[in-house]
């Protein structure tokens, strides 16, 4: 390599062109990608070309304090670039910002040029709060760099865990930057707050990066612990300035607005130059056509990492677990380090591993000595590791916004750079390779947060009252505080005095809220083998009835635990090693009840709502999956209480008549809508950039007459609640059917709004997911899992399923 | 559904084991404190009632209402009273300054510090509704508590206790370093005022008592160490984890039944700190105690630089078993480059038998001393104790060579 840059800072800033030998890489990309092209033209489902770009250049701004002018040109950086000064125009004028701009664009030094520059000359303190420990550390490392390079003298720390309790003082009392996370900020710095009274008083910056990682529940958290921090800053007569900085996502302005709930201004233009770009979607070849069953992503990918590296490409590859790192690097290393007097030219790195062996791998990257890197999401964001020409993304890591990140890895600068993403067989990584355009788009991915989530703004009303006594006719969130807090003193732990309310209750509540999920009861998963006793995980509340029943199999990174025991009452699931070859999937019986419709939209046949519902599911039992194969291979029962919840959903129903006229019998319409809500439920996670167990689904009539589930024959089969007798039921002359998606948390945080305005786009590509889908009668990348059997018995699911998507439809696509 | 009914709602639903009181299903937990809500009495509410209360408490305390919100109760023991054992006139000639560094530490200057608090977790929210102090004024214990009938009289109890704080030199408190002072300050800090510990010098007494006692105690708690070691027991104590229940009580129902209690039992945490603080300086000082691990003391003390003291102490333990300790400061001595005091101690080591004290002799007379003669006696001692050994073995070899070219007379 012609320059083997030391660090981020200097790599990711405007440079004049310096790579001598891009041309001849572009050329080396460029065959690679012929080569790959006419040999495997039938897995290529989709293809982008983005331009070269030149950099836009912007000069130091006038009054930029002498010492970081000498720092930063001593570190290589003479000019800006344009979305960097801009950045700084509206810092230093006060305005909180939000900066989305694309991996390696100078992100940070957007918010570290003000920041240090405060810090140098007004003795301003600044806050940085990055998702994890790792990147903090990462961030630390490179402010300090600048700071040596100037002689700057501004102290810069890491405050989380990790840090010791004698280095603690020294950080609240010197620490000019102070990086830490979330949940070290809401547990252990906003409840001792009187001890960081020096830091408070002078804060002025808060850095928020990472913010698209903010959303849904985690968001919502965030968005009350930022709310805390405010009110802090108030007492200590503080009012710092927001930063925040996100990976591309459809409404950054809004989330950020949301998160801070104030104005943001929003800076969405990069001006980093960027080398040429050529993206591909891989599908594996279909190996069984009769279930849909797909070569595996994993074999994929080696043979295109093998290809880039016999080409002299250097190579990253992203995996989504911790063991597929492991896997991939070993087949890796068995063909190019099989010599072992030879240095190594693969390497894995992935969170788990110590930080000085992440270092050295870094290090060897940037130098150019490692020819290929597989890694998790650890290495997706900030750390720097030079310039790579290919990235291989083994299976979609679940958002678009996350992979334009990991894809962003590849063809810093000038570099010409081939990306490709190898789809899995889930369902969602089915879809994103079958509808190109989707995908190839501007982001459709909206990030949403609900700040006012009842049980979530009440327990940070309760931290907020332990950090500082309220006052009559404060407010916090969108709730009445007063009968908020009405609420905490019947429970005893807060007393009104004259105009405050102190708290007064022998707790810290901040360490029963965890940031993450919303409710206090989280399970802990108890590893027994071998006499051990040892926590390996946590669960939800919420999830844990559909995850961690008896005889589930529960997956650690991969590998498999079957659970022995679940205590309930004690919150406890006991596991032990497997080596099963099947997962296991639970049966829910899933009876809704609209209690209250909000609005409405639709024909006279078909028809979409959005409103309250109660839910009421049973976990009756499990299946045993076959791996691979996605076979059922056996039952079990599950006894769990019923578990009831309210919260909102999006319905949409079809009216007796126009359902009578399209389906034969009422059983097979059932079939269509199990099958489409199995697509509607994968495309409505995707759109609206949520994980799976975010939403449920479900399906029956709208008054919880009958409900009906995937029943272990395969076939759709109505159950009553009613006691009606079932074939009564399916004779009735209403047998109104109604697909229900719906907020899978108690009180809904939010979901149900994003799905009701994304109602006719969730339906329109579930209908493409499923159409396109190149298997027969249905799979599990389509419709969900089918038996084998299903077209002798002459009957087709998809059919059914495209039946009924067709019908919910909005006319004008129809 | 209004706010109340749909947060009880919902946190059932997600898995609150402690759903929260509503209208229909009240918990058990709290249905005492719902009852006490409703037949709260109206005078806790209006101003001049709460006064007239807080009045009749104070009478009761023999205090007086100092501020609103705010009682102050001084008692005062004469040195003569004896608190379990001794009297606590015993702090007057007691060696302080061997307890921790910075001393000596005047008795008058003391200030003996504890809190009584609405809970432990600390942070802001932890609220010490409670302070009591001690000090020395001539030939008595005066002991002041500032207790707070509200919320609304901690500004006045804040500012009332900067003069005590004011006045000290040293702070003397029972774990005090990690609970009662940090929370003191964050108590200053949230009303705005410079906590006034910064100058003060602090004895904690619990690492002291740890120290010594660790290992022959089941715990090292303030009321351990005065059953045990001051001869004390209290009767009829409030228990330490119902002081905070006395207090919300109080504050919720306006009945101070428990409140009396509650300041006796911080007014015996003081006067034992008292008691504490003089007795174990006693034995940092050389006096004795069944249960006390005075080889231990004379570690951190030797630890802290401190060898004439560890000696001193060392030696008032006559017979017994401290030989590890001793070679300890031994080393020490010869470290610091303090040679006579570590020879000293050797030689009485190894008249005790002690090879390593041998070993360190035949050392130092080869190489400070230059006395191979003295160098070859002792070694040729070690070779008796543990024959084979190669390095006295060779020691030996080359003390005779030594020997022999400073042209003594081979033995």
């Amino acid at each position: 390599m012609a320059h083997a840059t030391p660090r981020a800072f200097a790599d990711e800033s405007a440079r004049g062109p310096d790579d001598a030998d891009a041309f001849d890489k572009g050329q080396d990309v460029g065959r690679l990608i012929e080569r790959i092209r006419s040999k495997y033209a039938q897995r290529i489902t989709g293809e982008l070309v983005i331009p070269p770009r030149p950099g836009q250049f912007a000069r130091f701004p006038a009054g930029l304090d002498p010492r970081l002018d000498h720092a930063l040109r001593a570190r290589g950086i003479h000019q800006l670039y344009s979305h960097q000064r801009q950045a700084w125009d509206a810092i230093m004028d006060g305005q909180s910002v939000v900066i989305v701009t694309p991996t390696a664009s100078g992100k940070t030094l957007c918010y570290n040029l003000p920041v240090l520059h405060q810090a140098l000359t007004t003795q301003a303190k600044a806050l940085y709060l990055f998702p994890t420990k790792a990147l903090a550390q990462d961030q630390v490392a490179e402010i300090l760099e600048l700071n040596q390079a100037g002689s700057l003298g501004v102290r810069a720390y890491t405050f989380d865990g990790d840090t010791p309790g004698d280095a603690r003082k020294a950080v609240r009392t010197h620490g000019d930057i102070v990086v830490t996370n979330p949940d070290m900020l809401h547990q252990g710095i906003l409840p001792h707050h009187t001890k960081w009274a020096q830091f408070f008083e002078n804060l002025k910056y808060v850095v928020i990066d990472e913010m698209h990682t903010y959303r849904g529940v985690f968001g919502s958290h965030m968005a009350n612990v930022l709310r805390r921090l405010n009110r802090i800053c108030r007492f200590y007569g503080s009012a710092p300035v927001f930063v925040f900085s996100s990976a591309t996502i459809a409404n950054p302005g809004e989330l950020a607005h949301a998160l801070l709930g104030d104005a943001v201004t929003p800076i969405l233009e990069s001006g980093a130059p960027q080398g040429k770009k050529h993206l591909l979607l891989w599908n594996p070849p279909v190996i069984n056509a009769d279930l849909g069953i797909r070569a595996s992503s994993r074999s994929q990918v080696t043979r295109l990492a093998r290809f880039a590296l016999k080409s002299g490409l250097k190579t990253i590859v992203f995996a989504n677990s911790r063991l597929m790192v492991e896997v991939l690097t070993k087949y890796m290393k068995d063909v190019f380090d099989h010599d072992p007097r030879r240095p190594a030219r693969v390497s894995a790195y992935r969170g788990g591993y110590l930080p000085t062996e992440r270092r050295t791998t870094e290090k060897s990257l940037r130098e150019g000595r490692i020819d290929c890197v597989i890694a998790t999401s650890a290495l997706e964001l900030g750390v720097d590791i030079g310039s790579l020409d290919v990235c291989l993304l083994n299976g979609y890591p679940g958002t678009i916004a996350g992979t334009w990140q990991r894809l962003g890895r590849a063809g810093r600068r000038h570099r010409a750079a081939l990306g490709v993403l190898v789809a899995s067989s889930d369902p969602l990584d089915q879809f994103i390779v079958r509808n190109p355009s989707f995908f190839l788009g501007a982001s459709p991915e909206h990030a949403r947060i609900s700040p006012d989530q009842l049980l979530i703004l009440m327990d940070h009303v309760r931290c907020a009252a332990f950090e500082l006594p309220f006052q009559d006719g404060e407010r916090f969130g969108g709730e009445p505080l007063g009968d908020m807090l009405g609420y905490l003193e019947e429970e005893g732990v807060v007393h009104h005095e004259g105009a405050h309310w102190h708290w007064m209750a022998d707790s810290y509540p901040a360490n029963t809220v965890s940031l993450r999920s919303i409710a206090e009861g989280n399970f802990v998963v108890i590893d027994t083998t071998d006499g051990k006793k040892e926590v390996i995980a946590e669960v939800d509340y919420s999830s844990a009835a559909m995850t961690i029943y008896e005889g589930a199999i529960y997956m650690v990174q991969a590998q498999p635990w079957q659970v022995e025991r679940l205590d309930w009452e004690g919150r406890k699931a006991f596991v032990t090693r497997t080596q099963a070859d099947y997962y296991t999937d639970a049966i829910d019986y899933t009876k809704l009840k609209i209690l209250d419709e909000f609005e409405h939209s639709g024909e006279p046949t078909t028809s979409c709502a959005r409103g309250e519902v109660h839910l009421v599911r049973r976990i009756a039992g499990y299946k045993k999956i076959r791996y691979y194969t996605h076979e059922n291979v056996g039952y079990g029962q599950i006894s769990l209480p019923d578990q009831e919840m309210h919260t909102s959903a999006v319905w949409w129903r079809v009216m007796p008549a126009a359902l009578d006229s399209a389906f034969a019998n009422r059983w097979s319409a059932l079939d269509g809508f199990l099958g489409a809500a199995y697509a509607m439920h994968s495309v409505a996670c995707l759109l609206s950039m949520s994980e799976r167990h975010d939403i449920g689904r479900a399906v029956g009539d709208s008054q919880a007459g009958w409900f009906a589930t995937v029943a272990p024959d395969g076939r759709g089969s109505p159950a009553s609640s009613t006691g009606v007798a079932l074939d009564e039921l399916m004779q009735r002359d209403q047998f109104s059917a109604t697909l229900f998606l719906y907020d899978n948390y108690p009180g809904g945080v939010g979901l149900s709004d994003q799905l009701y305005e994304l109602r006719d786009e969730i339906v329109e590509q579930a209908h493409v997911l499923v159409s396109r889908c190149e298997c027969r009668e249905g799979c599990p990348a389509c419709i969900g899992p089918i038996l084998a059997g299903e077209q002798q018995r002459g009957f087709s699911p998809k059919a059914a399923a495209l039946k009924v998507l067709s019908l919910l439809r909005p006319p004008h696509d129809a | 559904m209004d706010l109340k009914r749909r947060l009880s709602l919902l946190r059932t639903q997600s898995g609150h084991a402690d759903g929260a009181p509503h209208a229909s299903s009240p918990p058990q937990a709290s249905f005492k404190a719902r009852i006490e809500q409703l037949t709260r009495p109206e005078s806790t509410r209006t101003g001049r009632a709460a006064c007239d209360r807080d009045l009749e408490l104070a009478q009761r305390l023999n205090g007086r209402l100092l501020a609103a919100g705010l009682i102050e109760v001084d008692a005062v023991f004469p040195l003569a009273h004896a608190h379990g054992h001794r009297p606590l006139a015993r702090i007057l000639d007691a060696p302080l300054g061997t307890l921790a560094a910075g001393g000596p530490f005047d008795p008058e200057g003391l200030l003996l510090v504890d809190t009584e608090t609405t809970g432990l977790a600390g942070g802001t929210g932890t609220l010490p509704f409670l302070l009591g102090l001690g000090r020395i004024e001539r030939q008595e214990l005066r002991v002041r508590q500032l207790f707070l009938t509200r919320f609304g009289g901690e500004g006045a109890l804040l500012t009332r206790a900067l003069e005590w704080f004011q006045a000290a030199r040293t702070l003397v408190s029972f774990n005090g370093k990690c609970f009662d002072l940090p929370l003191l300050a964050t108590r200053y800090q949230l009303h705005r005022m410079r906590p006034p510990f910064q100058p003060l010098g602090h004895l904690d007494l619990l690492h002291p008592t740890r120290r010594l006692f660790s290992k022959a105690w089941p715990d090292c708690r303030l009321r351990t160490a005065e059953e045990r070691f001051l001869g004390f027991t209290r009767t009829d104590d409030l228990p330490g984890h119902l002081v905070p229940v006395a207090w919300s009580a109080f504050l919720r129902t306006g009945v101070p039944q428990s409140i009396p209690a509650v300041l006796e039992h911080n007014r015996w945490d003081i006067v034992s700190l008292a008691a504490l603080a003089a007795e174990l300086a006693h034995l940092y000082g050389g006096a004795t105690h069944p249960d006390a691990d005075l080889v231990a003391v004379a570690r951190q003390k030797i630890a802290s630089g401190r060898l004439r003291e560890a000696e001193e102490h060392l030696d008032a333990q006559g017979g017994r078993l401290t030989t590890q300790a001793w070679e300890v400061l031994a080393n020490e001595y010869r470290r610091q480059g303090e040679h006579v005091q570590a020879m000293a101690i050797w030689e009485r080591l190894a008249a005790h038998g002690s090879n390593a004290a041998m070993e360190h002799l035949a050392k130092y007379h080869e190489h400070v001393r230059k006395d191979y003669a003295r160098a070859l006696d002792y070694t040729r001692a070690l070779i008796e104790q543990a024959p084979g050994e190669a390095r006295h073995c060779r020691r030996q070899a080359r003390l005779i060579a030594k020997g022999r070219r400073a042209g003594l007379p081979p033995k």
